[in-house]
């Protein structure tokens, strides 16, 4: 078989596995064919990134569509919201009560502005070598064994400064307020990234808990220093005050 | 058959539709921001992610190296976007180790096992082949894109009735080849 069949084969992928152990010997001992094999594979990505580039362009085209429909949209939307309030205000102002119509239900908010945090800190790899209790407690946490997750995360030696943010998150999951917020405080006074998440978290804490002094104080540190969430917060800390 | 969303096949995205490729887009794009909007980014760089997600998957589709769908086509583009933006946070420092691997992840699906994805940027040796690809002519480029990019064997390049034999594709092809390289020589 001719060298550049070898090759030709090698980017169709129909080598044989003879043909294969061929080519690796080849290009392990034959300096003229890995260079025109490495030739081919810049080719190769070359042409790709061209396709890529031609593509990116045709994607923004449909992305400017979208924008524009959405603006649209969003005008209508405006329109009927404003209908929709003034009925429901008119509906129900008679006999609804005044913590429905004025009154903020936390629970609701605590509910609505709850999402557990990913697990940013710690991919997940396949290697063996690396199978530590760090990297147990986050595979439990990233399939919600909330319980396992936390007898590991209370395990590691010399944990690093994001395991209390995720063992209070752990925390929350399982109800354990208290101590969620125990961690989550220890954290907002520590160098740490979680600082701001952690200031979300202790606003929709004291939310559950009913206590809104607390919830709008740690709102308003997360807006004055963090960029975490911050529309959110902003929304939230409006409807608070 | 291979048939999972709106009863799409991987030979009908083989071909390259354009408005297969544009529904794909849109049906998508809501739920891809709904999922990344958990990671804390802007809605621009999600847009961006989701970009690059969905041309990923494109080009496994085209490149042959995806040859069945095991889940439905959002499932692989969610799950592209979750390495990419693992890779986003990673160059934003949040991230811890260097090897992931996103199929512990995607526990229910295998899906990046069958999915390559490139997130390198091209070499200055690429770049110089890449200028120099530009010039060639379209028969070279489209003969060397059906072999690179698409992954067509020199038979399958033949059945598409521009060429008479096989060996009249081999030699085209090194033809063009050897055209580029002595443009890169003479930069």
């Amino acid at each position: 078989m001719k060298k550049e069949d070898l090759i030709n084969g090698y980017f169709s992928n129909s080598l044989t596995p003879n043909e294969e152990q061929l080519f690796e010997i080849l290009l392990a001992e034959n300096p003229d064919f890995r260079t025109q094999f490495e030739f081919e594979k810049d080719l190769k990505r070359v042409i790709k990134e061209k396709e890529n580039k031609r593509l990116k362009s045709k994607l923004e085209t449909f992305e400017a569509k979208i924008k524009i429909e959405e603006k649209s949209d969003k005008s209508t939307a405006w329109f009927n919201w404003k209908i929709a309030a003034a009925i429901l205000l008119f509906m129900s102002a008679g006999w609804f009560g005044y913590d429905a119509l004025f009154g903020v239900n936390t629970i609701e908010l605590y509910t609505s502005n709850y999402d557990v945090y990913p697990n940013t800190a710690y991919p997940i790899t396949r290697s063996d070598t690396i199978n530590t209790i760090e990297r147990e407690a986050f595979v439990a946490y990233e399939s919600q064994d909330y319980d396992l997750a936390i007898t590991n995360f209370n395990t590691i030696e010399n944990p690093k400064n994001y395991i209390s943010f995720y063992k209070a998150q752990t925390y929350l999951q399982l109800g354990n307020l208290e101590k969620a917020k125990e961690l989550f405080q220890k954290n907002t006074n520590e160098p740490s990234d979680y600082i701001g998440e952690s200031h979300w978290y202790l606003a929709l804490i004291y939310l559950k808990q009913n206590d809104k002094i607390q919830a709008k104080k740690e709102l308003k540190t997360l807006l004055q220093k963090h960029r975490y969430k911050r529309e959110e917060a902003k929304k939230l800390l409006n409807t608070l005050s | 058959m291979d048939t999972v969303d709106l009863d799409i096949t991987i030979e009908e995205l083989q071909s390259g539709s354009e408005i297969i490729y544009k529904q794909i887009y849109e049906n998508n794009r809501a739920k891809f921001i709904n999922f990344a909007r958990r990671y804390n980014l802007d809605d621009d760089d999600i847009i961006d992610v989701y970009q690059d997600a969905y041309i990923a998957f494109y080009t496994n589709v085209m490149s042959g190296k995806l040859q069945t769908l095991t889940s439905s086509i959002s499932t692989y583009i969610i799950g592209i976007g979750k390495f990419m933006i693992f890779d986003v946070l990673k160059k934003n420092n949040k991230m811890q180790t260097v090897d992931f691997d996103i199929s512990l992840l995607q526990k229910d699906t295998k899906i990046i096992d069958t999915i390559e994805i490139e997130t390198e940027a091209l070499t200055s040796q690429q770049r110089l082949l890449e200028k120099h690809f530009k010039t060639l002519g379209k028969q070279c480029k489209e003969l060397l894109t059906l072999f690179y990019y698409r992954g067509f064997t020199i038979k399958e390049i033949l059945n598409k009735g521009d060429y008479n034999n096989e060996n009249v594709v081999k030699s085209a092809k090194s033809r063009c080849m050897k055209t580029l390289k002595e443009r890169i020589k003479l930069n």
